[in-house]
């Protein structure tokens, strides 16, 4: 396997505020290969746009990364000077966000909010950036390019907003490309033809791409490999096939098992996790999961589980594993 | 591709509906303000002031410092429309000439304000921590200081040019814009557009003019059309004083001041630079409301 583009290692990201430290990221690891598709699942506040943030590090005061290494093509861009991270956003990294309307300058014309990204970083003419803002358009498959570049944001549709911010994240070819929750805001028609786009994309330029979601479906539809997180911690990580098909934490199998589907009896309830995720600046002792967790055993109160091997190429940190839980559920019906 | 003849193919369907009159925010706010009769009235009285200001560079009906080209208290008649004065100068050219002085005055002001006064807000909004620690005192301290005295003291000491006055006022009026341009950047700079640029490597110079300034510019824009009347008055104020610019250049205010001890035999002397002065700073203010209505975005219709 070739070298990974981008290697996470330990990173804690936490935020000073003054009810206490938030500790978003909390000792997150990951490789990410060139080409790969990763994504990152869990509910809201459990630190997956903050990861992703910290990877360009444009977390804001109070937050700060305090610990961990961020290896980008083998140099930590947690250490780095700040000038040199800004020449990496956009140019190797690019990152696009959740509301396209909001993530575009209103007065702006759409095609100068392109052809910016690109003066960012490299000395060009402002025909060529012209033609070029055409060309990432038409790859975006924006129809009539040549005069939708004129176009101010509001003359865009929603989904059109979203495949113009990514042509910007495309203007200087980066080698990852990080969509946090790029499809949220999105009618679900218009979403899945932007997932299309995402997949198309990646196979056509080879650039990587992290999806940040909390829809396992999103995930589906565009990665190979997932990792959900749990305040702040990867509670399990594999390739997403394996992952639908055999989840061993338990709080993958209900995030899974709280997907409405077609296939279903009309009279099955849809699980719902009950509860709210920890606070993060007093989190719960042992497994952090476990005041929400119905498989839970003793150990769970007190001794705090690690990723371990579940499966081939598949990590979970749990005591129980939902193999476990499953056949104990199975003996206590007997 | 195959089609039947008359029926677009796709592409051309989406082009075509799709692709609608260009219209950015500033065309827009034209649109609306140009519903606004008060507004749009004001501006075109606005800009015969300008024409006849420009006019008395070049001619005004009498030499303007001249004395005794009318017999002293003239009233208004067919030779001299508004009258001369107490030493028989022509009050349409002081009045024409006036008009000059105090767009000069209100508009040059301004200028200083608007570059002063955006610099100072947009680096003490972005930047925050201590720079704007000392900046938000700063603005605090000139405003706890009496204006006119600032003024009064500046005049003193660099003398009455109008020039020197311009900038005396300006030193006692930028703090309203770096404050309104200050609290503009502290929210847009947390803005997902801003937060874009950031992740997309753009430096903070570039933010600062390209994406914070452009989308702070109707605000900006008001303020200053609000801050024009208040320097023409402020002038005009010195100017009654004796401290405006130096005689025999004319001024509204020390037009008036010169009428003032014959205000019951010759009420003309200070009614017409009175009413001039009245009516320019009614404009600004009615063009003020009318611009800050249109460049809302919250009030589209």
């Amino acid at each position: 396997m070739t070298a990974p583009v981008l290697q996470v290692k330990d990173l804690k990201t936490q935020f000073f505020t003054d009810d206490g430290v938030v500790k978003a990221v909390d000792g997150v690891s990951f490789d990410l290969h060139p080409g790969e598709t990763l994504g990152i699942v869990g509910e809201s506040g459990c630190g997956k746009s903050v990861t992703a943030l910290s990877i360009l590090r444009l977390v804001q005061e109070p937050g700060r990364i305090t610990g961990g290494q961020i290896l980008f093509k083998g140099t930590d861009i947690v250490t780095m000077p700040g000038d040199d991270v800004r020449d990496i956003r956009g140019k190797d990294i690019a990152m696009i966000f959740q509301d396209p309307l909001s993530s575009l300058n209103p007065v702006l014309k759409v095609g100068y909010q392109i052809e910016e990204a690109m003066e960012a970083h490299t000395k060009i003419s402002s025909k060529v950036a012209l033609s070029r803002a055409v060309q990432l358009l038409k790859q975006v498959r924006i129809p009539a390019a040549e005069s939708r570049v004129e176009d101010y944001p509001h003359q865009f549709s929603g989904g059109m907003r979203q495949r113009a911010m990514i042509a910007m994240g495309l203007a200087n070819k980066p080698s990852i490309l990080i969509a946090d929750e790029p499809t949220t805001a999105l009618d679900v028609t218009v979403q899945a033809q932007i997932l299309e786009l995402l997949r198309d994309l990646n196979e056509e330029t080879k650039t990587a791409i992290i999806l940040i979601t909390h829809n396992m479906g999103v995930v589906a539809g565009l990665c190979k490999r997932v990792l959900v997180m749990y305040a702040g911690r990867i509670v399990e990580q594999g390739p997403v096939e394996q992952i639908f098909k055999d989840p061993q934490h338990p709080y993958t199998w209900s995030l899974l098992q709280s997907i409405p589907r077609l296939d279903a009896d009309r009279k099955d309830r849809l699980l719902s996790i009950e509860g709210l995720p920890p606070d993060l600046i007093k989190p719960p002792r042992g497994c952090r999961f476990h005041p929400r967790c119905q498989f839970r055993i003793e150990r769970c109160f007190h001794d705090d589980p690690t990723l371990m091997d579940v499966g081939p190429d598949q990590e979970a940190a749990c005591w129980v594993t939902m193999r476990r839980a499953l056949a104990r559920d199975g003996e206590a019906r007997a | 591709m195959a089609t039947a003849p008359g029926v677009a193919t796709p592409e051309e369907y989406v082009g075509d509906t799709l692709a609608r009159e260009q219209t950015s925010l500033w065309a827009d706010a034209w649109r609306r303000l140009k519903r606004n009769r008060l507004a749009l009235g004001s501006a075109v009285f606005l800009v015969l002031l300008l024409v006849v200001a420009i006019i008395s560079v070049f001619w005004t009906p009498y030499p303007i410092w001249r004395q005794g080209v009318a017999p002293t208290y003239q009233t208004p008649n067919s030779d001299f429309l508004l009258g001369a004065d107490q030493a028989g100068r022509d009050i349409l050219s002081r009045l024409m000439v006036g008009a000059q002085v105090s767009l000069e005055v209100g508009v040059g002001t301004q200028i200083i304000v608007a570059v002063v006064g955006v610099t100072i807000g947009l680096i003490a909004g972005y930047f925050r921590g201590w720079l704007d620690g000392i900046i938000s005192t700063l603005i605090n301290i000139f405003y706890g200081i009496p204006d006119l005295l600032v003024a009064l003291i500046l005049v003193l000491i660099l003398g009455r040019g109008l020039d020197k006055i311009i900038f005396a006022i300006a030193v006692t009026r930028w703090m309203d814009m770096a404050r309104l341009v200050r609290g503009q950047t502290f929210s847009l700079r947390e803005r997902e557009f801003v937060e874009a640029a950031r992740a997309s490597g753009t430096r903070p110079n570039k933010i600062l003019s390209r994406h914070i300034l452009p989308n702070a510019l109707g605000p900006i824009i008001v303020q200053a059309t609000f801050g024009i009347p208040q320097a023409i008055l402020f002038e005009a104020f010195l100017s009654f004083l004796g401290l405006g610019v130096q005689p025999p250049t004319p001024s509204w205010g020390a037009m008036a001041a010169d009428g003032f001890h014959a205000i019951r035999i010759a009420p003309h002397i200070v009614l017409v630079p009175a009413i001039a002065l009245s009516l320019t700073l009614m404009a600004f203010n009615f063009l003020g409301d009318g611009l800050r209505d249109a460049l809302d975005p919250r009030q589209k219709r």
